[in-house]
């Protein structure tokens, strides 16, 4: 299917001297285009893992990543580079703007880095998803001139701006107050819908997880529960 | 873009570029000041060779060059006033005097000692040589007063010699006869050149002649040539070359003619020695800002591992995150090169236009004694050297230890694993 996405028995294990810690283990898993998926469970769960693993931050210790037919499991570092600037984009809970970057540039950053789009077209694309996102007026702001959800909201931006098939964010609103928090996560939302954009979300927040199209919960590194959610 | 934030990232911390920039600075700065000054004391050894022993060409006969060692009297050169004629017409000559030397035995009080007699002629000596300005006590040669001397410094000492004293010289006149001659003393004198102090008396033509029975016998000419300040080493060499080249095509085989660069040969390699080690000192300035560079970056990519993580999560490549701080390390580079240069240029117009006087520093006040007689190398004031290729090596090497004191740091940033960035706190 186009943009699917498929885990198949995948484990990840950490080594840390002698102590071996199963971060995650037998994740079978198939994610369609344009999912609003959220990922549940306690701290320590494994959901940065598996985050990390699904957006080829890192590489499982077993098991495959089928993405759209393709494996993903033994590219090369480059390779998974170019993947990743082509395919997915970014949300982290502390946003990690660059902070010597304006809003705009921040925003404008991943369209650089590809190269192969046109100043113009960067242009219109940085400004559409400024207003977007609501931020229209703060363009040459710095980051440290933001509140935190306008960071968080140049940072959904820039996970955005170059329209890709999958948008990853481990816990987006952690560090949001409960409006900003809902402000964000209709943002996400309002994107899923009309781009069609996949969305795969790590939270703890039941507010959050209301918005959800299908929730994963993890537990000690196993998929406890996987459920649709019909609106 | 990535320039953008490298160049951006430099000046986030503006106190620590500033540090790092100013060391950086100061050690070109001193790269481009000592080599400026020990081209300086080279020079002014060169100079202090030129004004004392034989000046910047020498031209002898054939057949005395080759007797040299013998101060031989009957193979003077023939034509003198011709060859005056000709050197005085080359560009860049300042003066041309004659010179015969002789060997002698000096007697004073009964205690006698061989030395070497320099003749010469003091209307022209004083445009080549530098002897009338060397006179400790007593005066140069009185025109209207025949049979005068002087004596080398430490050499009258020895013998208990003084101003006014007279003493007798006994030598071979050129018809190899013995004959010996009274002179009275008129100067002490005291050069640069040990051997000039120890064993040499100078007197005039008119003076020699009795005792040589010379007849206007010239051995030796010699010719200085300009050297304006400023001027390189090379460039001089170059320069004194060409005339040899000149006169030689002129005179003929028949002289031997020699350049400062020849006649001082061994002590010029004697100096290329010692530059070793002051290239030793200056690579240790340089190593410094190196160290400077490698923590300011080392400190940049500690602190902005998430930021890496970010970036590399975005899909930058491993060669594009080294090639960040390889930016930032260049840019770096590039500021403290161009400060550099201008401190540079500052401490250099002094050291050329006014001249370091060491004698002043080290003063004869606390020792009562100068530089040169505790045997130091250097004496009077020192002069710098405009050396545009220092300049240029300077900033080249100031961009290049920049990137390569960031390369490593910039190595470390690149294999960083993502996930380990991005939970970095
Ligand atoms: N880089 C790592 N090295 C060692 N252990 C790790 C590493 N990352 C995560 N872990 C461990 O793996 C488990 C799952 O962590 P994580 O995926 O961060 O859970 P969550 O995001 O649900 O809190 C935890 O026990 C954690 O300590
Ligand atoms: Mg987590």
């Amino acid at each position: 299917m186009e943009g699917q996405l498929v885990l198949k028995g995948v484990r990840k294990v950490y080594t840390k001297g002698n102590i071996f810690i199963e971060a995650l283990r037998n994740i079978n898993l198939e994610i369609a285009k344009g999912e609003f998926i959220a990922i549940m469970g306690p701290s320590g769960s494994g959901k940065t893992t598996l985050l990390n693993i699904i957006g080829c931050l890192d590489i499982p210790t077993e098991g495959e990543i089928v993405y759209n037919g393709e494996q993903l499991t033994n590219l090369k570092e480059d390779t998974l580079a170019e993947y990743r600037k082509n395919n997915i984009g970014f949300i982290f809970q502390s946003y990690n703007l660059l902070p010597v970057l304006t809003v705009k540039e921040n925003i404008e950053l991943p369209l650089v880095i590809d190269k192969t789009i046109s100043k113009r077209e960067r242009e219109t694309r940085v400004m559409e998803l400024i207003e977007k996102v609501g931020l229209k007026g703060m363009e040459n702001r710095y980051p440290n001139e933001l509140s935190s959800g306008q960071e968080q909201r140049v940072a959904v931006a820039r996970a955005l701006v170059k329209k890709p098939l999958l948008v990853l964010a481990d816990e987006p609103t952690a560090n949001l107050d409960s409006q900003t928090a809902l402000e964000i996560i209709q943002i996400m939302k309002q994107m899923n819908e009309i781009e069609n954009t996949t969305f795969i979300f790590s939270t703890h927040d039941p507010q959050i997880e209301k918005f959800a199209k299908r929730i994963i919960i993890l537990k000690d590194g196993m998929i406890n529960s996987d459920t649709k959610i019909s609106q | 873009m990535l320039l953008k934030i490298a160049i951006r990232n430099v000046f986030r911390h503006k106190r620590r570029t500033f540090f790092t920039v100013f060391t950086m600075a100061v050690g070109l700065m001193f790269f481009i000041f000592f080599d400026s000054m020990f081209v300086g004391i080279d020079r002014m050894l060169i100079e202090e060779l030129i004004k004392f022993q034989d000046s910047s060409i020498v031209i002898y006969s054939k057949e005395y060059d080759e007797n040299k060692k013998a101060y031989p009297l009957n193979k003077p050169i023939k034509d003198v006033d011709t060859i005056l004629k000709v050197a005085s017409s080359i560009k860049n000559v300042e003066g041309i005097t004659p010179r015969t030397q002789f060997l002698a035995e000096l007697i004073y009080l009964g205690k006698s000692q061989y030395i070497i007699g320099t003749i010469v002629n003091p209307q022209t000596d004083t445009k080549v040589f530098d002897f009338h300005n060397s006179v400790k006590e007593g005066r140069f040669f009185d025109n209207n007063k025949e049979n005068e001397i002087l004596i080398g410094s430490v050499l009258a000492k020895k013998l208990g010699v003084t101003v006014g004293d007279t003493i007798t010289l006994s030598a071979q006149t050129k018809y190899e006869t013995y004959n010996a001659v009274d002179f009275v003393v008129c100067g002490i004198l005291e050069t640069v050149v040990p051997t000039i102090n120890e064993s040499t008396v100078v007197l005039t033509f008119n003076s020699a002649e009795e005792l040589l029975d010379l007849e206007c016998t010239v051995t030796s000419l010699h010719i200085k040539i300009s050297w304006p300040k400023g001027e390189s080493i090379p460039s001089y060499t170059r320069k004194v070359t060409e005339v040899v080249k000149e006169l030689q095509k002129k005179l003929g085989e028949e002289y031997k003619i020699y350049s400062f660069k020849e006649l001082y040969n061994e002590f010029i390699i004697l100096m290329k020695q010692k530059r070793i080690s002051s290239s030793i000192i200056i690579f240790f300035i340089l190593l410094i800002s190196a160290v400077g560079i490698v923590n300011t970056i080392l400190m940049a990519v500690y602190e902005r591992i998430k930021e890496i993580g970010v970036l590399m999560a975005m899909g930058l490549k491993p060669k594009e995150i080294r090639r960040l701080f390889l930016f930032e390390g260049g840019f770096i580079g590039v500021i403290g090169g161009l400060f550099g240069i201008l401190l540079g240029f500052l401490v250099n117009l002094w050291l050329v236009y006014l001249g370091w006087n060491l004698e002043k520093m080290y003063g004869e006040t606390a020792t009562g004694l100068k530089p040169s007689q505790l045997g130091m190398p250097v004496w009077g004031t020192i002069y710098g050297e405009w050396n545009i290729y220092a300049f240029i090596f300077c900033f080249c090497f100031g961009i290049l230890i920049a990137i390569f004191s960031s390369y490593f740091p910039a190595r470390y940033a690149s294999k960083l694993q993502i996930t380990n960035c991005l939970r970095h706190v």
